[in-house]
């Protein structure tokens, strides 16, 4: 098979596509007795679960948070997802209180009703600030009688375009701010007293309540479902749709799904599946090691999971661990995840066996509307913590709970002085951070609890602060540099203080320092950021400086212009700024720098592939003559030259001066340099140099891609006649496709009539051939007309109809052409319920998962090459990991079979038809005001011009039909078998170890045994350009079985061997260990260099990619391999195992 | 019985010198279909109610059905309403919604979230005032501009709203300008609130207090016509009491301030009791029924309560209806999933017109049973 599979619409539990009938035969919503359900829990050792509340006191909880009285108020829904006409909007939100301290709860209050989905609650001022579709509310009860009498809007004019999506995960900082979530559907208009503010798709929103200064905190993300801040006051969030675990928040950032064009920031943990709700652990009923750890829950696979997250330069690294809680129980989905006042956990237990609304019906018939539990879970035999009595306390005693170790108390006595009110606190508050002792360890700590109490109550305290931004501990100044850029109005000095911490020691605080700098407008503000620079960075600083540069560009980039502002006469910083506004008006200074001569050499080809990118003809004929030089120019540096200036000549602009200069590199030694010598000779329409295009044309002795590329020019030069010369019998098949594809963009009927010759002559693929017609406007009538009354093999004509189905679009006229001229019969995938119903018994009762997991697997077979798992296989479906505990068994059938039934959320594909006529059909990555970002069927990256663009339209997904056609009934029942264990607990949950599961395994072709031939096999360890590498997967367990390794007979005497590699992306340095299940038969090199073999080796990294290379003696070697990734204890080192395709 | 009189209210139109600012001939017609457009202080109103129920109760002679269009956030360029479409979409959202609904009469509140452009956004504003008027017209209704309150000083933490007064006076007069070049009435809602403020409680807009103290002044600004504030009731009976009808012309006004006086000349001494509907209200004697009693509040102004949680309940009913939530799934790009579900929007017309036949009912003040009867 050569198209991609794709599931696109692989979300949630229980989907039943063929109506109710069959839905009504497969349901089989569990028994609710909430006992059943605790018991089916396997909980993390030493720890215990039980249940404080349930149905009938609370029913579908969607978010939960506790008041500073212990009291647990929870927002409950029974209206989603959608109100019916004549229905009365009454959702609630409720109170729960466990009066006795049993750990049950033991009172219900029902504080607030008849609302409309509320999908946020955090009490707070007197009351509760409610999310209620368009608004949100404040509700208030003045005589604190647990009911509230009081409703006022706070703010309204939130979008409601999905009720999963509508504002959500409300929670407080620590500054005394209020934070809460949109999702990527939602578009949101806002008027404040201060503006309107407004944000499209996701993000997180901050509001100062009293004044209503509402801001954007950050941008992105398809469903934050979890957000929250640990001691030190960094933030942290989850994703409900994306897949990169936990995410850092840096202030103003951009995440995967924002919209604007940002550069985006990705999770630290990528490859996850998908997480609601996020708590900090923290307190003394807690073991020491679970303290700090962060847990979120995935609700798809009824887990609720825990990673330790610790600081890796200027940002963090996540790890995941064992989980808190796992089960195969249907309806258990936990949502949300709180520390309580006594020290333990509660987990909010939404209980369905249906999730998500996009794919399954609104109305469909098994969705519970009932229950909910709160479960809490206490770690055995430790004692609880007293829960600490606030609401009435003095303010003294409040100032002393704010050295409590509990984030809990901390966080509660804070809230309880806010709404105390500056003038009842202050004199207590001035005089407890007089008292402090500041031989305490927690000394600064208590400094911060205190800036921070000042924050909540809007006092700005100008020496605290100060005071702070000197601390010894890094995380204290890093703190107080967020609180500085808060307070930067009201400061004297806010610049200056952040010109002294942009030099800061810990690269944190440096960090937080650009950031800061970003909300302070004016020219000196991005001088002093770019200082950053002069000190190490890494990827966080990079993005930070990036997100800062953009934000200052108004201010700057004038005076730049104007000659008021140099960067302090560093070049250097100069050419990091304009890369990040990538604005024309940086082009003449760059220009006039590159002159100069001043640049590093290190950033002269990134500061040349941005003039490439937006200057004028002069401009690009520097890029033109570095791109010729022959001193200190790599071929790889020369090969992103020439293509930057072929993509400049797509876009008409061409270097002024003679361009037949090019001539020489159509000679180079290196064939990537003479491919695209050869592209840019056609681009440039350069007619002298046709005769050399056509030869190497020809040639038989030209590789595959420099054949491409001489075509390609042709192509360009608009060479019709040379190319349909090319497609005529005399020349070889492998050409004539070529020139056909090519000829098709130029004259798309008279290479239709060719291409049915090409076609006719079979044998190879010709997928390709076919998808030059449908990508072409026109080209599928075109092609179908040449058909008429022509004959193909049946396989050609079949990989036709696959490549028609690819696309998702609707072509019955080729179809039917290619039905006839292959005389194919048609195939049938839509089943009866009753079909259905067969084939769902057959995978329960017949379906072999081991067996399964080898079709998955199959080349063949392609579902890795566009789905993952566990992050290791494409990315352009769905990562696969837990689709067995969240999909049915007849969801999976009919999305194998029919993949355009439902669709995942982002799974949609887009088509878009540009001025060129040419149509491209992929998944929006991204899109800002110049360029639209698709990722194809092949996972690649397609960048279209917004200016190109003619039309654009929602397409279907991506994965074709008729993947499946190919495989036996009994295949199909192993596949479906198979993904219907995924993530189930069982043999085939992906576990926590850090296992390599994306080799890369080096493929048998002549030039590569010749290279090993005449040198030794340690130049597979080299990054030789003959060897070629492809993608190995693990299996679910982790452990590469050696079918999967391809064998390498280099040498007639010497036994086959296997030669495999993987990356490690170090980004802090120091000390792991690496854990090999056997040692027989391997040799290593790690970046080139042998290494010594040990089934427990442990390595000094320093951070950067590395590269771990392994020969495999495939007659010694018996056990397929296994390489895990462990910790050594109190090392720094963060390391992350790269996955992907 | 014998015959009474009653000498009580009737509809008053106003001496133009009376309402804050007369719209030049604009005034209620049976039968008019009134669109309210704007940003959240119209969007808010639809929760509320208290305006378009005076301007219902004005006018119980007329059926007037009232549409609610505003969105929070929006500007002349219908930015609000753009959803995941560009500027464009939302203008083009905008004209469809409201076109949809044949509008005769269009009331049009915008220029706060233009005016946070300050003075340079101004040539840009009006061009987009009068794309805005230009699409409006091609319904052929009435417009009436509602120019914007001003922001209300509140003290801190809220912010102090001098400079964006400033602002907001200069986007005020080009909407006036506009108006008045256009023919079109205009009311200027910043001189007519300052009147009454506070109404809001963070500067900006009114709270659900600040839509019932302003209702009536609004309602007479736009439609030139009040509600009296007095309904009392002369009877010329008998001497030993007995029953009558009556009925106010119009309900009383909202908010206040609304007296009533029951005049009975002519009793028999001794003490009588006033019941209402059967319902026993009070008791004075002869001597006070003669001179008129104080009547306590009485049915018309649950009536007029009433009037006002149907007037909202038929908006938030037509929310759901024009602006339901997860319209991704029911009309956008991902309605081949669920678009099936999207068949009970239309379930919630007859529902509004259920509740609008409530409404037209309720606009007229209803006849009640008034007894005197002698107590033993």
């Amino acid at each position: 098979m050569n198209q991609p599979l794709r599931y696109p619409a692989i979300l949630c539990a229980c989907l039943f596509l063929s109506g109710p009938a069959s839905a009504q035969k497969n349901a089989q919503p569990p028994d609710p007795d909430p006992e059943l359900e605790r018991k089916s829990f396997i909980v993390a050792d030493g720890f215990e679960v039980n249940l404080f509340a349930a149905d009938p006191l609370l029913a579908k909880p969607i978010q939960m948070n506790f008041d500073a009285a212990g009291r647990l108020w929870v927002a409950c829904s029974e209206v989603y997802p959608q109100i019916k006409p004549g229905q009365k909007a009454n959702d609630k939100v409720l109170i729960l209180e466990d009066t006795k301290g049993m750990g049950k709860a033991d009172k219900v209050t029902i504080f607030a009703d008849g609302l409309l989905i509320p999908t946020g609650v955090e009490p707070g001022d007197g009351g509760a600030y409610v999310a209620d579709s368009t608004d949100i509310l404040h509700f208030s009860d003045p005589d604190t009688k647990g009911k509230a009498r009081k409703k006022r809007v706070v703010l309204s004019g939130f979008g409601t375009e999905d009720t999963h999506h509508i504002i959500h995960t409300f929670r407080w900082g620590p500054e005394g701010m209020l934070y809460f979530n949109q999702s990527v559907y939602i578009h949101s208009h806002v008027e404040t007293p201060h503006g309107p503010r407004r944000l499209n798709a996701g993000g997180i929103w901050q509001l100062r309540p009293d004044s209503l200064k509402l801001e954007v905190f950050c941008r992105g993300f398809w469903n934050t479902w979890g957000h929250h801040f640990d001691r030190w006051g960094q933030s942290f969030a989850t994703d409900g749709a994306g897949d990169g675990g936990i995410h850092l928040v840096v202030p103003g950032a951009s995440y995967a799904a924002a919209t604007g064009g940002s550069k985006l920031l990705p999770g630290l943990n990528p490859g996850s599946p998908k997480y609601c709700g996020l708590e900090i652990l923290s307190g003394r009923h807690l073991p020491e090691e679970w303290r700090g750890n962060m847990i979120a829950n995935d609700f798809r696979a009824h887990r609720v999971c825990r990673f330790v997250v610790r600081e890796d330069g200027s940002g963090f690294a996540s790890q995941q661990k064992a989980d808190l809680i796992k089960t195969n129980h249907a309806a258990f989905r936990p949502i949300d995840v709180k520390m309580g006042p006594d020290g333990a956990i509660y987990i909010a237990d939404w209980y369905n066996p249906i999730i998500q609304h996009g794919e399954v019906d609104f109305r469909d018939p098994r969705r519970d509307l009932t229950h909910g539990r709160i479960w809490r879970v206490t770690a055995k035999g430790r004692p609880l913590v007293e829960r600490p009595k606030l609401v009435d306390a003095k303010t003294p005693e409040l100032l002393e709970a704010l050295k409590a170790p509990e984030d809990w108390t901390r966080h509660f006595a804070k809230r309880v002085l806010k709404e105390r009110g500056a003038k009842a606190v202050l004199p207590d508050l001035t005089a407890w951070v007089q008292k402090l002792d500041a031989a305490d360890p927690q000394f600064e700590h208590h400094l911060l609890e205190a800036l921070w109490t000042f924050q909540s109550l809007d006092v700005v305290e100008p020496k605290l602060l100060a005071r702070l931004l000197q601390a010894k501990d890094h995380h204290a100044r890093a703190a107080a540099v967020r609180a500085l850029a808060l307070w930067h109005t009201r400061l004297s000095n806010p610049v200056e203080l952040l010109a002294v911490r942009i030099a800061d020691d810990h690269p944190e605080v440096r960090l937080e320092a650009v950031r800061a700098l970003g909300q302070i407008p004016g020219p000196r503000s991005a001088e002093i950021a770019m200082q950053a620079l002069d000190r190490p960075t890494d990827r966080f600083i990079d993005y930070a400086l990036y997100l800062t540069l953009r934000e200052l560009a108004p201010d700057w980039l004038p005076a730049l212009q104007k000659g008021t502002l140099d960067f302090g006469g560093n070049p250097q910083h100069l050419v990091v700024a304009l890369q990040a506004i990538g604005a024309k008006e940086g082009v003449a200074p760059l220009v006039a720098l590159l002159k100069s001569g001043k640049i590093v050499p290190e950033r002269e080809e990134s500061a040349l592939l941005l003039i490439a990118a937006l200057g004028g003809p002069p401009e690009l004929t520097l890029v033109f003559d570095k791109a010729l030089a022959r001193e200190g120019n790599p071929a790889a540096r020369q090969v992103k030259l020439l293509v930057a200036l072929e993509q400049a000549a797509g876009k008409g602009v061409v270097p002024t001066g003679d361009r037949e200069r090019l001539a020489p590199l159509l000679k180079s030694e290196n064939e990537t340099v003479r491919a695209s010598a050869l592209r840019l000779a056609g681009s440039w329409k350069l007619q002298k140099l046709q005769p050399e295009l056509l030869a190497f044309a020809k040639a038989a002795e030209s590789s595959v891609v420099v054949r491409q590329a001489a075509i390609d020019g042709l192509a360009a030069m608009t060479d019709r006649a040379t190319l349909a010369d090319l497609a005529a019998k005399e020349h070889p098949l492998a050409l004539r496709r070529m020139a056909v594809i090519a000829l098709s963009t130029l004259d798309t009927e008279r290479a239709a009539a060719l291409a049915v010759e090409v076609l006719a002559g079979g044998e190879g693929d010709a997928s390709d051939v076919f998808t030059a017609f449908i990508d072409r406007k026109n080209g599928v009538a075109l092609l179908a007309k040449a058909l008429a009354d022509k004959k193909l093999p049946a396989d050609v004509a079949k990989v036709g109809v696959r490549a028609v189905r690819a696309t998702g679009r609707d072509s019955p006229a080729l179809i039917e052409a290619l039905t006839k001229a292959g005389n194919l019969t048609n195939l049938k995938r839509e089943l009866t319920a009753e079909e259905l119903a067969q084939l769902v018994a057959e995978v329960q009762k017949t379906g072999n998962a081991a067996r399964g997991e080898g079709v998955f697997r199959r080349k063949d077979q392609v579902c890795l090459k566009c789905h993952a798992i566990a992050g290791a296989g494409g990315q352009v479906g769905p990562d696969l990991t837990s689709i067995g505990a969240s999909a049915q068994i007849d969801y999976l059938i009919e999305s194998i079979l029919l993949p355009n039934k439902v669709l995942k959320e982002g799974y949609h594909s887009l088509i878009v038809t540009t001025t060129a006529g040419k149509i491209h059909t992929g998944i929006k990555v991204r899109e800002s005001k110049t360029e639209l970002v698709l990722r194809d069927a092949e996972d690649r990256e397609i960048t279209i011009g917004i200016k190109e663009i003619d039309e654009r339209a929602n397409g279907p997904s991506l994965m074709p039909e008729g993947l499946s056609d190919p495989l036996t009934r009994a295949e199909l029942v192993d596949l479906v078998r198979f993904l219907s264990e995924l993530g189930k607990v069982g043999p085939y949950a992906v576990s926590q170890a850090r296992v390599v599961r994306r080799w890369q395994a080096l493929e048998p072709t002549d030039k590569g045994k010749e290279l090993l031939r005449s040198t030794q096999i340690g130049s597979a360890a080299s990054n030789d350009p003959v060897l070629i590498w492809g993608s190995a997967y693990s299996h679910v367990s982790g452990a590469l079985p050696l079918d999967a390794v391809p064998a390498v007979k280099y040498r007639n005497d010497t036994a086959a061997h296997g030669f495999l590699r993987c990356q490690l992306d170090v980004t802090t340095g120091g000390k792991v260990k690496l854990l090999l299940n056997s040692m027989t038969g391997l040799t290593a090199w790690l970046d080139g260099v042998p290494l010594e073999i040990g089934e427990a080796m442990t390595l000094d990294l320093k951070p950067g990619v590395h590269t771990l290379t392994l020969a495999l003696d495939l007659e010694k070697r018996r056990d397929g391999l296994r390489l895990e990734l462990d910790d050594v204890p109190n090392s720094p080192a963060r390391v992350r195992i790269v996955g992907g395709k | 019985m014998r015959r009474f009189l009653l000498c009580c209210s009737l509809i008053a139109a106003l001496p133009a010198s009376l309402a804050a600012a007369p719209p030049e001939k604009f005034e209620f017609k049976d039968g008019d279909r009134v669109v309210l457009l704007g940003n959240t202080l119209i969007e808010r109103e639809q929760r509320h109610g208290s305006w378009e129920t005076v301007l219902t109760a004005l006018h119980p002679d007329k059926d007037i059905t009232f549409r609610n269009l505003g969105w929070s956030g929006d500007t002349v360029w219908g930015e609000a309403r753009a959803r995941f479409g560009g500027p464009a979409d939302g203008f083009k959202h905008l004209r469809e919604h409201v076109i949809a609904l044949k509008p005769t009469v269009l009331l049009v509140s915008y220029g706060v979230n233009e005016s946070f452009a300050g003075e340079s956004g101004l040539p840009n504003f009006q061009k987009g005032l009068d794309t805005l008027l230009d699409t409006l017209a091609q319904t052929k209704a009435r417009i009436v501009i509602l120019g914007p309150q001003d922001q209300e000083k509140l003290g801190p933490p809220l912010p102090d709203p001098t400079e964006s007064n400033k602002n907001l006076r200069l986007y005020r007069d080009v909407l006036r300008k506009t108006a008045e070049k256009r023919g079109h009435a205009f009311v200027d809602l910043s001189e007519l609130l300052a009147a009454q403020a506070p109404l809001t409680d963070n500067g900006i807009h009114l709270t659900d207090e600040g839509y019932r103290k302003s209702a009536m002044s609004v309602g007479r600004a736009v439609s030139g016509r009040t509600l009296p504030g007095t309904g009392d009731i002369d009877v010329e009976g008998g001497p030993d009491g007995g029953q009558f009808d009556f009925h106010l012309d119009t309900l009383p006004p909202l908010g206040g301030p609304f007296a009533q006086t029951l005049k009975y000349p002519g009793l028999k001494p001794g003490q009588y009791e006033l019941l209402i509907d059967g319902k026993k209200v009070l008791s004075a004697d002869a001597a006070a029924w003669a001179k008129g009693v104080r009547l306590p509040a009485g049915p018309d102004l649950e009536q007029l309560e009433q009037l006002r949680a149907k007037i909202i309940e038929k908006n938030q009913t037509y929310f759901h209806r024009w602006r339901p939530q997860n319209e991704t799934y029911l009309f956008l790009f991902r309605k081949n999933e669920q678009g099936q579900n999207a068949k009970e929007i239309p379930e919630f017309d007859p529902l509004i017109e259920e509740l609008e036949r409530e409404i037209a009912r309720l606009r007229v003040p209803a006849t009640h049973q008034y007894e005197l009867r002698r107590e033993k």
